[in-house]
């Protein structure tokens, strides 16, 4: 109750603090705020350098957390004073530069995510900048969509790389790894339940095709690692590989007509569930309860876009949702008759895969 | 990693962190000691993002070095001699031959909407400045001061709305 109270002052102190300087920023001379700003970013590495020792290395961790975030905000602020312009893709990467020492020498995966986030914006800002293909949300062919994915890939070689020597990081670069190539999975999958990709594969020139190329190059690298170092459920990692190969460049095949526009859409959705099915397997027999649960959601809320997709209005979505959900029950009840009970479901602790 | 490599990536970072802005704001700094001009701007417009209240400008420049060179398909970076005309510097010609064949000239590249980009759009503004500056129409009275470095980089310095000085005090001297 107390520390509670007590964090409630502090907090309103700080914000308080933030607001006063706020309202008299333009009147405060330009030399002094960059003093300030340079203080504050060495301030916080000599916290870290003080805090070191401490057998509890969180406060170190938080001043280069503090320190990471420094980075950026100096980089505005001096910005701000000179009025540079454009290019924010540059702050991003400067900043995911000045993250990788903090991420490295950090006990804690936080670091990591900051430095693998700021990388991720920088790609992003950059994409976007420069617009060579559009953006992964405003998808105007899939030649971004093969770009995030190998990045995601390159994520996921590097967790596995790393693991024995940073498991924090490790554990970082899995997550964006993951998450990543899953936005990319669902961004292919709506190229596949709608139009065809503007991107056919008719471009002249074979430079035009690079991110395809990259792409294969991250999967089979990734393949070859799996293989090598032969984790828990291996053919069903190596399986979700070629699944999401399959739906990436599936989604390149071909403008869809009104006439095969139902088959593209039931064979994006076949991919796309078997890709969660087979993530779902790699995740219970690695161990990870949130992994599956995660992959199990995914599919569900896909089936009910599916329907929504194909049935175009909630009657006939909902009575189709009914009809699956009894044969789901069947199905359930089938196997509880046979085996006398009910499946156990995927453990729950153990080490990250 | 063990305690004392841990510091001396702390000590790297730190020395990074010196050098890298130190050197940043000394650059600057001394890329805002030359010579300024005055370069002519219209359809600005006051911002409120994240990075502080800005006007959003463009050089007249861009327009004039269009009708000079269509950027389409013209071959980046391009330089652009300018000249003084009624103490505003306009777009003359493009420069052929070496930096001293034409003094001073401005870089420029292409934007993601193929026009010309001189790597300037924006001055940093008190808010109060700001808000004025959305009731305000371009007119003579309204140009950047810069410096231009010998790569043809502009350099923004001041900024001048109606006559007004929008920079920090004594910027545009």
């Amino acid at each position: 109750m107390v520390w509670g109270i007590a964090s409630v002052g502090g907090l309103a102190i700080a914000v308080g603090i933030i607001s006063v300087i706020a309202a008299n920023w333009d009147d405060i001379p330009e030399k002094l705020k960059l003093a300030v700003c340079g203080a504050l970013l060495l301030g916080s590495l000599g916290g870290a350098w003080r805090t070191s020792s401490l057998k509890n290395l969180w406060p170190r961790d938080l001043f280069l957390l503090f320190h990471c975030g420094m980075v950026p905000a100096t980089i505005g602020l001096i910005a701000q004073i000179y009025h540079l312009s454009g290019h924010p893709w540059r702050a991003a990467a400067i900043s995911a530069a000045f993250a990788l020492p903090a991420a490295v020498v950090a006990k804690q995966g936080l670091l990591a995510d900051v430095f693998i986030g700021f990388l991720t914006l920088a790609l992003a800002l950059f994409m976007t900048e420069y617009h060579p293909f559009g953006n992964l949300w405003d998808a105007a062919d899939l030649r971004e969509v093969f770009v995030y994915a190998t990045f995601g890939l390159v994520l996921l070689i590097s967790a596995s790389a790393i693991r024995s020597h940073h498991l924090g990081a490790s554990a970082a670069a899995k997550r964006w790894g993951i998450g990543l190539v899953g936005a990319t999975a669902v961004t292919a999958n709506v190229f596949w339940a709608t139009a065809a990709s503007q991107w056919v594969g008719g471009q002249p020139h074979l430079l035009f095709h690079w991110p395809l190329g990259i792409y294969l190059a991250a999967a089979a690298a990734l393949s070859a690692q799996l293989w090598w170092t032969r984790p828990p459920a291996l053919q069903a990692r190596l399986a979700s590989i070629a699944l999401l190969t399959l739906l990436l460049c599936g989604a390149l095949v071909g403008r869809a007509g009104e006439g095969n526009l139902l088959l593209r859409q039931f064979v994006g959705f076949g991919l796309f569930a078997l890709l969660c099915i087979a993530v779902a397997m790699a995740a219970a027999g690695s161990g990870s309860k949130l992994g599956t649960n995660l992959a199990t959601l995914t599919l569900a809320a896909r089936v009910f876009v599916f329907y929504l997709e194909l049935a175009k209005n909630l009657m006939t979505t909902g009575i189709g949702l009914i009809a699956t959900g009894l044969v789901c029950l069947a199905v359930a009840y089938a196997w509880w008759r046979l085996k006398r009970a009910l499946p156990v479901a995927a453990r729950s602790t153990g080490a990250p895969a | 990693m063990s305690p004392n490599l841990g510091k001396r990536v702390l000590l790297a970072l730190a020395l990074l962190d010196l050098v890298f802005f130190g050197g940043w704001v000394a650059r600057e700094e001394s890329l805002r000691r030359g010579g300024r001009i005055r370069l002519p701007i219209e359809g600005y417009d006051p911002r409120d993002l994240l990075s502080g209240h800005y006007v959003r400008f463009q050089l007249v420049a861009v327009r004039e070095a269009a009708t000079v060179l269509d950027p389409r398909g013209a071959t980046i970076p391009q330089m652009f001699c300018i000249e003084p005309k009624e103490d505003l510097y306009h777009v003359r010609s493009i420069r052929t031959g070496s930096a001293s064949s034409c003094s001073p000239f401005l870089r420029a590249t292409l934007d993601q909407w193929a026009h010309w980009d001189f790597g300037v759009d924006r001055f940093y503004v008190d808010e109060r400045l700001a808000n004025e500056a959305r009731q305000i129409q371009a007119n003579p009275n309204t140009y950047l001061i810069a410096t231009v470095d010998d790569n043809g980089t502009v350099h923004p310095v001041d900024l001048v709305v109606n006559g007004k000085s929008f920079g920090p005090k004594g910027a545009s001297r």
